[in-house]
């Protein structure tokens, strides 16, 4: 497993452009945004979580685009299944090191960008972990979307996923009015730690029986 | 499958839409035979040598393969990835041994393409490279589906005698090719 990642992690390191693409327009959504308003400064602190997690959510799903393709085009993937090496490991392998490289960055931008936006550190503190937490299953909802259509083009697919994170985007809103008004928050993070914990579980398998199907 | 057979297929047939591409193969495989595949393009032989990899499955019939035994192909896919130089492609590949590496890529006229990304290499040196899989491997099972396409004559020869000696070594091929590989074969016809 550790030879694996280390393989995966290679591969997408040397794409720059599709690591740090993504993160780039991620950081480019944001500073962008109190550009094209005018609003108060409370008025911007108000508005920038909504920002913060569309930013997130699109980047990621265009980020995945390519996720399994190119394995699949260049026959990688035939070789993993000559290999005996098991399809969902690679799968949450390939979806680990996107988030990694991907992901963590995006959550650790939010977290500064919180600071920046609210001025206050606990609140952005718990805004960047969540980030990463909601990215990881991001992550996965999109790499399901892109494995369903692999070679049909991946775009339709990730559309047809968005009504699935919909819930995710509601649970955030909830999580940010609570935080705002000193309610209790934690439920809505066991509710998100809990959606992570399933996606971790059942996406990887479900994944590669989906590409088991087109290889056949 | 008798207990000295390595491979078995016993009436595969595969389908795409309800339209047969092949049906009723049946050929068994002892240590250091080969199997020659043949057939018109189109007939299903990449297909088939996909079934045999346990890429995909047919629609009728089955394929036996001794459990134990390990499995190398080499495709149409070449599985080597454009942007990364050919040593890292190598490097990625953590079962090849450094010093039959080097006489492979020496005997390949590779050695000075290390450097080089995939993507700048011709055809035919992208061949060589996805070949390296097979030179340097010690599986039971080889698996080619037309392993002589894009090849200079001189590197033809020598994977049809490296295939011989792996031949002695009580390996078992499968392949395809429209090229008479020389390799005193039992021939199936698709």
């Amino acid at each position: 497993m550790k030879g694996l990642l280390q393989i995966e992690l290679f591969k997408l390191f040397k794409k720059i452009r599709s690591w740090l693409g993504p993160v780039l327009i991620f950081t480019l959504i944001i500073i962008a945004y109190p550009l094209t308003v005018e609003y108060s400064t409370s008025e911007l602190a108000k508005s920038f979580y909504s920002i913060l997690w569309l930013g997130a959510l699109m980047t990621i799903m265009f980020s995945t685009e390519d996720i399994f393709l190119e394995d699949y085009l260049d026959g990688t993937m035939d070789q993993y299944i000559v290999n005996n090496i098991s399809l969902p490991l690679i799968v949450f392998i390939k979806i680990f090191v996107y988030w990694l490289l991907i992901g963590v960055p995006i959550g650790i931008l939010s977290f500064i960008f919180a600071i920046v936006f609210t001025s206050n550190f606990e609140s952005s503190l718990l805004i960047g972990l969540i980030s990463l937490v909601v990215n990881y299953i991001y992550f996965a909802v999109f790499s399901f979307g892109n494995s369903l259509s692999l070679n049909k083009g991946s775009l339709l697919s990730s559309l047809v996923c968005l009504p699935l994170v919909l819930p995710i985007l509601i649970t955030l809103g909830k999580f940010i009015t609570a935080l705002e008004y000193a309610l209790n928050f934690y439920s809505y993070i066991i509710l998100l730690l809990g959606v992570l914990s399933i996606i971790i579980t059942i996406i990887p398998f479900l994944i590669s029986f989906i590409l088991k199907a087109h290889l056949d | 499958m008798r207990n000295d057979y390595v491979l078995a297929a016993n009436n595969i047939g595969y389908s795409i839409n309800n339209t047969k591409l092949f049906q009723n193969i049946n050929f068994e495989a002892k240590k250091g035979e080969s199997i020659h595949i043949k057939g018109s393009n189109g007939s299903g032989k990449t297909t088939l040598l996909r079934i045999i990899a346990g890429i995909c499955s047919s629609s009728n019939g089955e394929i036996i393969i001794d459990e134990e035994i390990s499995k190398v192909m080499v495709g149409h896919s070449n599985a080597l990835k454009d942007y990364l130089t050919l040593k890292e492609n190598i490097l990625m590949d953590g079962s090849f041994d450094i010093k039959d590496t080097n006489l492979f890529l020496e005997s390949l006229n590779l050695k000075n393409k290390l450097e080089l990304k995939i993507g700048n290499l011709s055809f035919g040196q992208r061949k060589k490279a996805s070949l390296l899989k097979v030179f340097n491997n010690n599986s039971d099972l080889i698996i080619l589906d037309e392993p002589c396409v894009g090849l200079d004559a001189k590197t033809q020869s020598y994977l049809i005698e490296f295939l011989k000696k792996e031949l002695t070594k009580d390996k078992t091929i499968v392949y395809s090719s429209h090229i008479d590989m020389d390799l005193d074969s039992i021939e199936v016809y698709l």
